[in-house]
């Protein structure tokens, strides 16, 4: 089968490789309908993720048809259309019990890399790095999902795939990180970054009751989906600072709570992000905050900072006597995908919500690793790339 | 019935002791969401060791209280030994340590205790053992991730896994992108 593989920094390729078998008594396989490239997947491309290997197949938003179920699965059948939650939980755990399924103990053949890293491991990720399990990823043509019964969604037959897709990430991912933000009505809710995982949770957080909600970026086409939604914009680029005029919009309170949605790699112009790059260049950083800086250097006294952009290592510089002068609450983490897939699936077949506004490129899976490059480089443009197979 | 507390148990523990020459003691613990006895019953069963434990081929049961071990280490050599159990108490313990001519000379012992709330059972794994001169011993002390510790670590959360889903997760087998794993046709 073809398959999308990452062999190093802005190196990923399709290979023909073997297709996949049942391994577990929980396992099944899926063929593959639709597949899509997340803003994170471009952290793997630009080499900021450790513990990649030459040859790992990408991808962690996938859906497609069931082929096989292994002995012990019992609610899936083959022939039943499903998504894929990126994380990969065994729903017996205690974690997945109380549905913290991105918690889960029983999943990371390799806990014990991420044991000595972060203390603890948490569930194993498709398609992201040996330290997060060594799972191979969903832009593949098949895809071997552990503990199937956990790890999808059924989705009633004659549902677009577009209108469902990104129930596997970047639709829970953005929901939980405006509910992260314990949103109370007359809220105002700032967001660093407009992209895909930012779109999502400018939604949702109207959904739960913001009053306001502000996006920060610098590309265009980002800002101008934002505003579709009712956002207010800021353009970095032609702002002083954006400090400032989150303040002046605010009555000089702040925003209630601030969302986070770039991550490690943060672009921005003050003099820490520079630095930060400089750094990450020859190799003295792993990760570039600048937007979770400047987050906490606006948010509100006792305001909440919600962070669902992805890090990874040691952060530099980072304000946290602002965080403790002002008594702010951090939440994050990796999202607790199967805990929402369901429910917002229903906003979705009440047609309440369509994400599929987000697509900006269709593509097949050949041009996949030309999508990589185009996504990372032209990020105005290029908001969202959904891979079509079979 | 008194509830053993976890201070209790750790004071137990630091009995148990089989003197090794040149020892290195290790110990670690997990949660695993089983009863004391249901663990101790499974575990007590050395033939089921094999479903769990890392790099452990075979097991052989050779009376109540002795088996024979075969190890092939993933990146090193197959090594064998001979163990016996030594003390044990129905849902509370086991202790065994290796007996005869081996590299790989070794003492291990296996506690349960009722974890707080309802959380299961909280199983801590103590061993001790000599680094050997040889092979086996070069490989312990430099290999990241085949060291005595790290092995612990996993065969704990492999146990644990094993109990609590049936199955020990694993990505062997799968595809990838690699020359060893490319589909025959584009082999080269």
């Amino acid at each position: 089968m073809k398959a999308l593989c990452w062999f190093g920094k802005h190196e990923v390729g399709i290979r023909n490789v073997k297709e996949p078998s049942i391994i577990n008594p929980h396992d099944a396989i899926i063929k593959v309908t639709s597949a899509a490239i997340c803003g994170s997947d471009l952290h793997i491309y630009n080499g900021t993720i450790p513990t990649m290997e030459k040859g790992d197949i990408l991808g962690h938003e996938t859906m497609g048809e069931v082929m096989a179920v292994g002995a012990l699965v019992t609610k899936v059948k083959a022939g039943d259309t499903v998504v894929i939650p990126f994380d990969i939980a065994c729903g017996s755990c205690h974690f997945c019990k109380e549905e913290e399924y991105a918690s889960c103990d029983n999943t990371n053949p390799n806990s014990v890399i991420a044991d000595r890293l972060y203390g603890h491991s948490g569930s194993a990720l498709f398609g992201y790095s040996h330290m997060y399990g060594g799972y191979a990823g969903g832009q593949a043509e098949y895809l071997r999902v552990p503990f199937i019964d956990t790890n999808s969604l059924v989705i009633p037959q004659g549902v677009p795939d577009e209108k469902v897709l990104f129930l596997s990430d970047i639709l829970p991912t953005g929901y939980m990180a405006a509910e992260n933000c314990n949103i109370k009505p007359g809220d105002t809710v700032a967001i660093w970054g407009a992209g895909p995982v930012a779109q999502m949770a400018i939604r949702s957080a109207y959904m739960l009751g913001a009053e306001r909600v502000i996006a920060i970026d610098h590309f265009e086409k980002r800002l101008e989906m934002a505003e579709k939604a009712g956002a207010h914009t800021v353009n970095f680029d032609n702002s002083d600072s954006v400090l400032d005029e989150l303040k002046y919009l605010t009555g000089g309170r702040g925003p209630d709570s601030c969302i986070d949605a770039v991550g490690m790699e943060a672009h921005g112009h003050t003099i820490t992000a520079t630095l930060d790059r400089a750094k990450m260049a020859v190799g003295l950083a792993t990760d570039r905050p600048d937007a979770l800086r400047q987050a906490i250097q606006a948010c509100k006294k006792g305001g909440t900072v919600s962070v669902p952009g992805v890090y990874g290592g040691f952060l530099d510089k980072m304000p946290f006597g602002a965080a403790f002068g002002k008594g702010l609450t951090f939440k994050m983490g990796q999202t607790h995908t199967q805990k929402y897939m369901k429910p917002l699936l229903q906003k979705i077949l009440e047609d309440q919500f369509d994400p599929s506004f987000v697509i900006t490129h269709r593509i097949d899976l050949d041009k996949a690793p030309q999508a990589y490059q185009q996504f990372n480089d032209q990020k105005n443009e290029c908001i969202k790339v959904v891979i079509s197979m079979h | 019935m008194a509830q053993i507390t976890p201070a209790q148990t750790t004071l137990v523990q630091a009995k148990m002791a089989h003197k090794l020459h040149d020892e290195e003691r290790i110990h670690r613990s997990i949660i695993i969401d089983r009863s004391p006895a249901e663990i101790y019953t499974f575990f007590r069963n050395f033939s089921n060791l094999p479903y769990f434990m890392k790099d452990l081929v075979a097991l052989t049961v050779r009376s109540e209280t002795m088996s024979h071990w075969v190890v092939q280490l993933e990146h090193g050599p197959k090594v064998e030994w001979d163990a016996e159990i030594t003390e044990e108490k129905y849902a509370e313990m086991i202790s065994w340590k290796t007996v005869g001519k081996t590299e790989v000379q070794q003492a291990g012992s296996i506690w349960f205790s009722k974890a707080s709330r309802n959380l299961g059972t909280i199983v801590r794994l103590h061993m001790a053992y000599s680094i050997p001169a040889g092979r086996v011993g070069k490989l312990a002390t430099q290999l990241v991730g085949e060291d005595p510790d790290s092995i612990l670590l996993t065969n704990l959360s492999r146990l644990k896994a094993y109990l609590e889903t049936g199955e020990v997760p694993t990505t062997k087998g799968q595809p990838s992108g690699r020359d060893e794993d490319l589909a025959p046709e584009m082999k080269h």
